[in-house]
């Protein structure tokens, strides 16, 4: 299956990938309504971009006490906003922090019609769109390759 | 609610004597007149701090103001200037960063944020939109930028919240002391971050949730297209990507006009071991990026070898690599990344640092000073633990680290010696490219309303070095022969004016000005996108000439006038031996006299006339300026 694959070693945290998503959902600007957000951690140069994984069996449908969500053939997770009751279940299922809540209702990668828009816009080429497994935990991948940096002497 | 597109709409005003915070309305006439960021800045400054007051004085205001771009996908819109009247040269401060704080004052509401009073304890300031708190910040105390970040993120719970950092050498009262915002991104010049401690103010931290509207979406969507495009295949891209600015340091070391011994050669024969290059193959691990920026040039390096292998931080830029290799002879590259970590961590300006360690090296090679009067150091050229321990002696203001802790002029005029070897004009000591190998930016040193620095103009095109980019530009060819004195007014004030309008629009210097890409033209289509106001590229350039001479009566209030606009006497009077910009002098007079007749200011003085005030809309400031006998009352 298709997903967005983050490239870490790539990533310079400019955050053009939340200004791209927010704007091509919403024509504004803003952090809150970005799909895609990206972890900083000055001290030790990270970066990491985290976004919805479409992961088979995604924890949030049951955990959904409404059924307001639902996994597309494409496996982007799709909210039914009419059933949605704003409870916050789904932001705590998440594995990857994924979801977040704006104006009371959680917003999730679309994909943008598979053609993602963060991936197109990506000034480095961070985010790459290809067939490719659930990643590991975001934060296990960055120690990897903060353990690369440390090998290279 | 009054709306404005591309602006958050409001100024937050905090006293910190009377703990009332105020929100204003942005007025439309303010950002038609100056746009935002140092526009802003500049004219509140200039309305509300009065001639005379003394900058470490709760008179004193601090503005933080960034611009309409800001918040938006425009490349690189990243930046904020602040702004104060600076301690170092008591004239106007004002200082510029990128990073990831600007855009959370534009999200959380602001487009400008206003530090006014003085508390008798140590705070910090917490804005999270609307909600803003002073909380205690006694724990904070003489913490440095590093340790400071991480106790402000635990005491909030939040790691995400950007922080902008007063480090202790701005704490015990060092006059180059600047702030800091994701640990090593500097508004380091002019003394910033010693007139937010002298505030009692150690620290903000700021995150927004709001939003930011553009007037014309889809237009402004395909003008960013076509400006990364641009971006995206200009010659200069690969070279920024890999090195940033430091690729300029074999550039300069080439032209003859890298600074040397306190100026005194213009290159080095160690280039390849100090330069951008090196740093790119045997520092770099990774690219960091600012704000929205589709180039990002900043770079992650870690040490993997020798005396400091283990440390690791983002940067350094040329200047302060510069700064910290060739300027005191240091020829160690390593080295010079540690001091320059220690200047972050300690929060004082790098550049100010390395000319106060320069000068003593030179008063040393000339025997103008005993080791027993520097506590037993030994101050030849590029000594490690001289430069490792100067630099704490005067953050901390410890033993004759109390003498440096002023800048260059005030030590020489403490010591009763060595004022002709200090490399300033106006207190502020000068940047890393000597002036007689690029006349135009010696020029820009001299008139920069806040004191010896390149930013102010940045006369890029000067290093083409062609009279044919000259005659296309101005019609006068001198104007971009480096070595060359003439042609140097016109040149200059086009580019200050530039750099004006580019610092109030708040986008970097480096891309949208040295690679020609935000030009007068350009930024009217973009601010009618972005704001939906539609302003003429002569307009535009009208707001960067206002700017300029706003800032120039600032500094004429306070006493400046031609006499203070003389570079050292050492590039008018000594030649350079070897290299590229060997044997010429730079000719002062010329070139400022070609520069006040370009502004229209008063030759003799070198204050701006009535006749020039009132056509750029600054009547009241004419009127002052008369009323404080500082210019002639003549139609």
């Amino acid at each position: 299956m298709k997903r967005i694959v983050v490239k870490v070693e790539s990533c310079t945290g400019c955050k053009t990938c939340e200004l791209v998503c927010s704007f091509g959902h919403s024509h504004k600007f803003s952090p809150s309504i970005s799909r895609i957000r990206v972890i900083k951690d000055d001290e030790i140069g990270m970066d990491y971009p985290v976004m919805c994984h479409q992961c088979s069996g995604c924890s949030i449908l049951s955990n959904c006490p409404t059924k307001a969500v639902s996994q597309k053939n494409n496996g982007v997770i799709f909210v039914d906003y009419s059933k949605c009751i704003s409870c916050g279940n789904c932001v705590k299922a998440c594995k990857y922090s994924a979801i977040k809540i704006y104006e009371n209702k959680p917003i999730i990668c679309d994909l943008c019609e598979n053609i993602p828009k963060c991936v197109l816009k990506c000034p480095t080429k961070a985010l790459i769109f290809e067939n490719a497994n659930e990643p590991d935990e975001p934060l296990i991948e960055y120690e990897k390759f903060m353990r690369r940096w440390n090998n290279l002497e | 609610m009054n709306k404005f597109f591309g602006y958050a709409g409001k100024i937050l005003r905090i006293n910190l004597t009377t703990k009332k915070i105020k929100i204003q309305k942005l007025e439309k006439n303010l950002i038609l007149n100056y746009l935002g960021g140092r526009g802003f800045n500049s004219k509140k400054l200039y309305d509300e701090v009065p001639p005379g007051i003394n900058p470490l004085s709760p008179d004193n205001k601090i503005y933080i103001g960034t611009g309409p771009l800001v918040g938006t996908f425009f490349p690189t819109a990243s930046r904020f200037n602040i702004s104060a009247k600076s301690p170092q040269t008591g004239i106007l401060g004002d200082s510029n960063a990128g990073g990831h704080l600007a855009q959370e004052i534009k999200y959380a509401g602001y487009d400008q944020i206003v530090i006014e009073g003085k508390s008798p304890q140590l705070l910090y300031i917490n804005i999270q939109d609307s909600n803003i708190e002073l909380k205690n910040g006694i724990f904070l105390k003489n913490l440095d930028v590093y340790e400071t970040d991480k106790a402000l993120k635990n005491d909030l719970g939040d790691k995400s919240v950007q922080t902008l950092i007063a480090g202790p050498a701005a704490e015990h009262g060092v006059k180059f002391s600047g702030v800091f915002t994701g640990l090593t991104r500097a508004a380091a010049r002019t003394g910033m971050g010693t007139v937010l401690a002298d505030k009692g103010v150690k620290a903000i931290t700021i995150k927004g949730t709001g939003v930011i509207e553009v007037a014309q979406p889809q237009k402004f969507e395909k003008i960013v297209d076509e400006i990364n495009n641009e971006i995206y295949t200009h010659e200069q891209y690969i070279g920024r990507r890999k090195m940033g600015t430091t690729r300029i340091l074999k550039m300069a070391n080439s032209a003859g006009f890298l600074p040397t011994n306190n100026y005194n050669e213009g290159i080095i024969d160690y280039v390849d071991e100090v330069s951008g290059e090196n740093l790119a193959l045997n520092f770099n691990v990774k690219n960091r990026g600012c704000y929205a920026c589709t180039i990002p040039c900043s770079r992650f390096y870690m040490i993997k070898k020798g005396a400091f292998k283990g440390l690791y931080a983002e940067g350094p830029e040329y200047e302060p690599q510069g700064s910290l290799t060739s300027r005191i002879g240091n020829k160690d590259l390593s080295l010079a990344l540690k001091a320059n970590d220690l200047c972050n961590r300690l929060g004082v300006d790098a550049l100010t640092t390395s000319s106060c360690i320069a000068w003593l090296m030179e008063l040393h090679e000339k025997k103008l000073i005993s080791s027993s009067e520097v506590e037993g150091l030994d101050l030849s050229w590029g000594n490690q633990e001289a430069i490792l321990t100067l630099i704490k002696k005067i953050a901390y203001r410890e033993g004759f680290g109390d003498v440096l802790a002023d800048g260059t002029k005030r030590a020489a005029e403490k010591l009763g010696k060595g004022y002709e070897f200090t490399m300033q004009v106006k207190n502020l000591d000068l940047i890393m490219a000597d002036p007689r190998g690029l006349k135009g930016f010696g020029l820009g040193y001299s008139v920069a309303s806040r004191g010896g620095d390149h930013l102010r103009s940045e006369p890029f095109i000067e290093l083409s070095d062609d009279p044919e980019v000259g005659s296309r530009l101005f019609g006068v060819p001198e104007s971009t022969l480096r070595l060359s004195d003439k042609g140097k007014g016109i040149l200059v004030s086009y580019f200050e004016d530039w750099c004006a309008v580019i610092d109030s629009l708040e986008p970097c210097k480096n891309i949208m000005q040295n690679m020609e890409i935000l030009t007068f033209e350009r930024s009217s289509t973009v601010i009618e996108a972005v704001t939906g106001i539609k302003l003429s590229p002569r307009q535009i350039r009208d707001v960067g000439e206002r700017i300029v001479n706003l800032e120039r009566a600032f500094g004429v209030r306070e006493g400046i006038s031609r006499k203070d606009d003389y570079l050292p006497k050492r590039f008018r009077e000594e030649k350079l031996v070897l290299g590229a910009s060997s044997g010429t002098v730079v000719d002062q007079d010329t070139m400022l006299n070609e520069y006040y007749q370009q502004r229209g200011w008063d030759l003799e003085t070198g204050r701006p006339t009535k006749q020039t005030l009132t056509k750029l809309g600054l009547m009241s400031v004419s009127d002052e300026l008369i009323k404080l006998n500082k210019i002639k009352n003549t139609d």
